[in-house]
């Protein structure tokens, strides 16, 4: 292998271990995928004004107004009588605890004391803030906020939007992009990458495609990237059994064991780190609604991940990344879940905001209390650890280059050891990197700095493309990167 | 039972089944106490706020409360105090909260007090004295009180120099004043409570009892004199037996949060807090039943958990048990981001929302501290029960009947809590001796069907009830295949 064909790290990009891409060997390593922690709901039904609440975004924050704000599906068009749909428009100065600021944009029920928020759509009709993101490097402070959405007139398809605020919207005069419902949106800042996903039929129902764009004018033509498959279906029958089984968990009102199947309702793509994550809210159907086309059933999200927005590898071996709540914690993630749009980093964790829906089709006498925005809670980069028990393991990167001077770490060493040693490109010890040179790790944190005896801070670049080697005994490892 | 000659319905006020006192007989009807509905956590830790470790290195559990929110219709917002930051032992300190809607709060920045360097915080509290401030634990809003500087009162507690409760009150809920009244002994989880249709402030003390902590009352008609506390409610033989089976069957039980502790020969009950207040017709109590489970390695205290009971009384002295002991509100299984999977101190009121009961509760995560405790571990969550729901007379598939005690009321017409809807009820009127009312009989009258917090009764050619100046009168109430939760007069 030539040294210019070896990855090269930039400084501060942390390296999960989401595949094995960047590893050379692992011996006596297991893989853990960590489901994150609930945390319950974090916004609701508001009761003067009703609706359902459900996000397709994540929460961004204003610097400038030193506070998160996020745009919740609100009101159905049924309740518009038919003008489309508006978002509510939430903030938050901690991003646990909401309030609807009073914005007087759009009346309803005869007042404009509420918290909608819409994008004009040119003849008299509205849309949905559906997925916002803030980018700070656009020079025109009228497009700080850019945000996706969705009509179904003419044809059914996306549409984007710029704001100033997050609160006053204009359309961007662009062709629509055709698609089903359930798009969604998301924004590679390193790459000034805007990524769209959009609902296609597929294979097995319900797939997805993507279409990007570096200047948020011209998209690329959406290519399918992300369906269920045969292993899927196979699988699917055996979740939809294991929870008619169980009563700790919400049961759908119709079963029909023939139509029991599973596609993806919405599938979410953002760059984290060095890859692609994607969250794809599975769709098991359990049977069809009476008198209806639909199905009524239950989600999971799911966890892939890809180099390239185009090959996706399923995370964690299909289990869910997010699964259901039992029943009688006050949870709405029983029964429908949509999942995350993408991690939000706050210091040490990431937040995951996401929609939970106590029912799909209604049992009789259901309380309008039945949705609510959700957060659950990862430590940072925590979605897959290299785990060793007490007689160790140990860890070989490929030959890499790297910009930074000092390697970092993301893991738990609280109960055990990790050592690091640093090997040229052909696999030998670099004199003074070596691992009796270490010095050992024994902490649990996101961020702890590497040090050897003699030496802190990483090799001139000069000397070659590196391979890490990382010895852990009892201890559990989620990152590495330079800084 | 004997006719109670002075039993007499105040216009509006709803009669629940909590007791038989207002019952001459029932036929073929269950009574079934009703949890309400779990919602979650509605206010948790400010992650913006450190957390505190105790002296003894364990968590402050942040945020609790002792109190309901208040509704301000002068500000048209809702009002809620929370357990916060205590400084030291000398400094205690509330946290205050708004909202609208009672569901989303946030956090006011009201810049009354220092927090590590900065004013731009939502601390409230109490002052004591020149140095010393205390929490706002428990508040009402006293709308009959002619100086607006006193419409918020409040109950708060000191350690020194002895433990006791003391009041304070405010104009808005934020400044408050030390109310210049004397203190009053207590343990610490006092409670505090306003009945305003009978103008009297209700406050619980923690003091000893037969079986651990026990729970008196007083009261204040003036807010000033208070009457001595006298023990109204304790832990008995019957709990600790029930407690035995409730801890094994919780430690068998992998889907709840387990303690860390475990002493089998210290399973035992006692009550952590009680709160009293009026609803309707009766006073209701809520107990947090504590479950020991063990006593801690370094602490006098005990490992365990909590769930809450409700009980009822006519006179807050003489409290009667509902549901058979069982849990009005009890743990939330685990996997599902609640935070009442261990810890719960009961509600201290219900807060009436139009057809609901809204009961705002303190959950934890744990007790004694697991290894790498997460500092998001407590929270205020809200259960959700319909109106008057605590309890019903139900007929289930089949049919049955609950005749009153003869009464005199007030009000003209005649409304019931029921649900109906697979079923029917008829009212009929008796006499005080349950002789039938010409025209207001069973074959008069017109079916209930619908499920409703408030339906209407009236009979074929009447809708009005007759005139109360005619003397009492019972109800007999038919249900068929339907549940009735209450009935009173408008």
């Amino acid at each position: 292998m030539t040294n210019h064909a070896y990855t090269r790290f930039p400084a501060g990009q942390r390296q999960l271990f989401l595949d094995s891409g960047d590893i050379a060997q692992a011996d006596n390593l297991s893989a853990t995928f960590h489901q994150p922690q609930k945390r319950g709901a974090v916004i609701r039904r508001e009761p003067a004004i009703g609706g359902t609440p459900e996000i397709r975004g994540a929460p961004v924050w204003d610097p400038e107004s030193r506070r998160w704000k996020i745009w919740t599906i609100a009101i159905t068009p049924e309740e518009l009588h038919g003008i489309a749909g508006m978002s509510g428009y939430h903030e938050s100065r901690d991003g646990l605890h909401w309030y609807q600021p009073i914005v007087r944009q759009a009346e309803f029920k005869g007042t404009r004391e509420n918290n909608f928020v819409f994008i004009p759509m040119g003849d008299g009709n509205t849309a949905e803030i559906l997925g916002a993101v803030y980018d700070r490097g656009d020079p025109d402070p009228e497009r700080r906020y850019k945000a996706l959405s969705f009509t179904m007139a003419p044809e059914l398809a996306i549409l984007f939007a710029t704001s100033p605020d997050g609160i006053v919207w204009t359309r961007v005069d662009i062709p629509l992009i055709a698609s089903g419902d359930e798009p969604n949106f998301s924004f590679d800042e390193s790459n000034r990458l805007f990524i769209a996903t959009v609902k296609v039929p597929g294979p097995y129902g319900r797939s997805h495609a993507l279409t990007v764009s570096e200047n948020f004018e011209s998209w690329s033509e959406p290519q399918l990237v992300f369906h269920a498959d045969e292993q899927d279906q196979e699988e699917a029958r055996r979740i939809i059994a294991a929870r008619l089984g169980d009563p700790s968990l919400q049961q759908p009102v119709f079963n029909h064991p023939e139509e029991h199947a599973v596609d993806v309702y919405n599938f979410a793509i953002s760059r984290y780190e060095s890859r692609y994550i994607g969250f794809a809210s599975m769709f098991y159907h359990t049977g069809r609604a009476w008198e209806d086309r639909n199905h009524d059933g239950f989600h999971h999200v799911q966890l892939a991940s890809s180099r390239d927005m185009y090959n996706w590898r399923r995370v964690g071996n299909r289990a869910p990344f997010i699964g259901p709540s039992p029943l009688g914690a006050g949870a709405y993630d029983t029964m429908q879940i949509l999942g995350p749009s993408y991690p939000v980093v706050r210091g040490d964790q990431l937040w995951f905001y996401y929609s939970g829906l106590r029912h799909r089709w209604h049992p009789p006498k259901v309380s309008p209390d039945r949705a609510a925005i959700c957060l659950a809670t990862l430590r940072r980069d925590g979605f897959v650890s290299l785990d060793a028990g007490a007689d160790g393991g140990m860890l070989t990167t490929v030959p890499f280059w790297w910009e930074g001077e000092r390697l970092y770490l993301n893991a738990d060493a609280a109960d055990g050891e990790i050592l690091c040693e640093l090997l040229d490109a052909a696999g030998r010890p670099l004199a003074g990197y070596g691992v009796e040179d270490a010095i050992p790790i024994t902490e649990d944190g996101v961020r702890l700095a590497v040090g050897w005896r003699a030496k802190e801070r990483m090799p001139t670049a000069s000397a070659g493309a590196v391979q890490l080697q990382v010895r852990l005994r009892a201890a559990r490892l989620y990152s590495y990167w330079f800084e | 039972m004997a006719s109670d000659s002075v039993r007499k319905f105040p216009r509006g006020e709803r009669q629940l089944f909590f007791d038989d006192a207002d019952v001459a007989r029932i036929d073929g009807l269950q009574r079934r106490m009703h949890r309400p509905d779990k919602k979650g956590a509605v206010i948790r830790t400010d992650p913006y706020m450190a957390a505190r470790a105790q002296e003894d290195g364990g968590p402050a559990y942040r945020p609790q409360t002792r109190s309901a929110p208040v509704w301000d219709p002068e500000a048209g917002l809702w009002k809620f105090w929370t357990i916060g930051a205590k400084l030291d032992w000398d400094n205690g300190r509330s946290s205050y909260h708004e909202s609208r809607d009672g569901l989303h709060w946030y956090q006011p920045r009201v810049g009354r007090l220092e927090y590590e360097g900065s004013h731009d915080n939502n601390h409230v509290a109490i002052p004591i004295d020149d140095t010393r401030t205390s929490e706002v634990l428990g508040v009402v809003y006293d709308a009959g009180d002619p100086d607006p500087a006193r419409r918020f009162k409040a109950i708060s507690f000191t350690m020194v120099p002895d433990l006791a409760i003391f009041f304070g009150v405010s104009a808005d809920g934020i400044v408050w004043e030390r109310h210049d009244a004397p203190d009053i002994r207590s343990g610490d989880e006092p409670n505090f409570s306003f009945d305003a249709v009978n103008r009297r402030f209700i406050a619980t003390v923690k003091v000893r009892g037969p079986h651990g902590r026990s729970h008196a009352l007083t009261t204040s008609e003036d807010f000033a004199k208070w009457s001595e506390p006298q023990l109204v409610f304790h832990a008995d033989d019957e709990d600790q037996e029930l407690a035995r089976a409730v801890i094994a069957r919780r430690l068998a039980n992998p889907a709840l949060q387990q303690t860390q502790i475990n002493h089998v020969d210290e399973h035992s009950v006692d009550v952590y807090n009680f709160s009293v207040s009026r609803y309707e017709s009766r006073y209701i109590g809520f107990a947090s039943m504590f479950h020991h489970v063990g006593r801690n390695p370094t602490g006098r205290n005990h490992d365990g958990f909590h769930h809450v009971q409700l009980a009822s009384s006519r006179d807050m002295y003489t409290w009667l048990r509902q549901g058979n002991r069982e849990a009005f509100i009890d743990s939330s299984p685990l996997g599902g981001g609640a935070y009442d999977t261990l810890q719960m101190l009961g509600p201290s009121s219900p807060v009436v929302r139009d057809d609901e009961l809204w009961f705002y509760y303190t959950g934890v995560k744990f007790r004694w501290p697991p290894p790498n405790w997460d500092e998001d571990h407590a929270a205020i969550c809200l259960a959700v029960l319909r109106r008057d729901g605590f309890v019903s007379l139900d007929a289930g598939n089949g049919s049955g009947a609950v005749e009153t005690e003869a009464f005199q009321w007030e009000g003209e017409q005649l409304f019931v809590n029921a649900v109906a809807d697979e079923g029917a009820i008829t009212v009929e009127v008796l006499d005080a001796e349950g002789g039938p009312v010409a025209g207001l009989g069973g074959e008069d009258a017109i079916a209930l069907t619908d499920d409703s917090v408030r339906q209407a009764v009236a009979w074929r050619g009447q809708e009005r009830m007759p005139d109360p100046a005619g003397g009492p009168i019972r109800l007999r109430f038919n249900l068929n295949g339907a549940r009735l939760y209450s009935y009173w007069f408008e």
